[in-house]
């Protein structure tokens, strides 16, 4: 399934995350880890299987004071990365 | 404080049960807490240099240098007495344990500590000082900037993601009773972690709503608490939507706790 703007991204269940002085911790069920930071650990926090891709984008806009497009098109990036390494999926996917 | 907890330094000595220069003297447990009832036991921990020399004390086993905490038992007043005898060197061995370094280094806290030295440190953050309070509050300071929260944190989480896992994996299969037993485990160890980042370390299942209620942590009201932790919204014939739904929250609840 590919990711847009009115894509909603959620956090999968089999999934472990620990936050640390800030920073998240994800480790999947392939044991795989990654740490998030900022931006990424925002939006991670935020997908939340509740909010589209565009209104994760604008959360960016609003705190980082990047510009639309940039954050629409690193939103869309991320998740999609994110989903093929098993940490997020599409909601009503699973 | 009520009844014999206001009385006890005078018990204490009446009772023989008060060594010679004790560092502190401390009230703890449900008494210190506020939580007694008319059966709850009195619990004193006495804190000295050296080992008492008491024909009566027997040993508590710890994984500390010297392996057992003295301790004598007796009533007063028609109540259960116990005295606990920590050595301050067995409590320095504890914080070492539970250092930052040895975080960051070992597995998990019951790698760490035996439970009497965790119930020992939760006791040291909630008890009332009956002698040596500069003592006690250079001790909170000490267990406050170790990673003892952080340990007890983490175990908590490690087990609310394991039930929560299993609790998926067995509906999955088609057992969805056992689902609902291991998500309700999944939530008693999510609500524990959240308690815990808040910094209260009393682990006893019987206390969580009280703490809770006290603490309001997170995100959580206590009624919505409280539903869950009664278990009202599952429907007897169709348990698979409460079970996803408490695993949801139980896999979600890291979003109120910075280990």
């Amino acid at each position: 399934m590919g990711w847009n703007a009115e894509s909603i991204p959620v956090r999968r269940l089999d999934i472990r995350v620990r936050s640390i002085r800030g920073s998240l911790l994800v480790v999947n069920h392939e044991h795989q880890m990654i740490e998030l930071a900022d931006v990424g650990a925002l939006l991670f926090r935020s997908a939340d299987g509740k909010r589209t891709i565009g209104e994760l984008a604008g959360l960016l806009v609003a705190e980082f004071g990047i510009d639309v497009e940039s954050a629409l098109a690193d939103t869309v990036e991320f998740m999609a990365d994110l989903a093929a390494t098993a940490f997020i999926e599409q909601y009503g996917e699973a | 404080m009520s009844g014999l907890s206001n009385r006890l330094p005078s018990a204490l000595t009446l009772h023989d049960l008060m060594p010679p220069d004790p560092k502190a003297v401390l009230l703890v447990g449900s008494h210190a807490r506020g939580w007694a009832h008319e059966s709850s036991d009195v619990d004193v921990i006495v804190v000295v240099e050296q080992p008492i020399s008491d024909p009566r004390a027997g040993g508590i086993e710890v994984a500390l240098q010297p392996e057992r905490v003295q301790a004598v038992a007796t009533y007063a007043d028609d109540a259960r007495l116990e005295v606990k005898y920590w050595l301050t060197g067995q409590i320095d061995q504890v914080l070492d344990k539970v250092s930052w370094d040895a975080f960051e280094h070992s597995d998990t806290l019951n790698d760490q500590l035996d439970e009497q030295s965790k119930i020992m440190l939760d006791h040291m953050m909630t008890c009332v000082p009956l002698a040596g309070e500069p003592w006690v509050q250079a001790l909170r300071e000490r267990i406050r900037d170790s990673a003892f929260r952080a340990f007890l944190v983490d175990a908590a989480l490690n087990r609310c993601d394991d039930k929560a896992e299993s609790a998926l994996g067995m509906l999955a299969s088609g057992d969805p009773h056992s689902a609902v037993l291991a998500a309700r485990e999944a939530f008693g160890f999510a609500i524990d972690a959240l308690l815990l980042g808040q910094g209260e370390f009393n682990l006893h299942r019987k206390w969580r709503a009280r703490r809770f209620r006290e603490l309001a942590p997170g995100s959580m009201s206590y009624a919505q608490y409280w539903e869950w932790e009664t278990m009202r919204g599952l429907d007897p014939e169709a348990p698979e939507r409460w079970v996803e739904a408490i695993v949801r929250l139980c896999k979600n609840v890291w979003l109120d706790i910075d280990v």
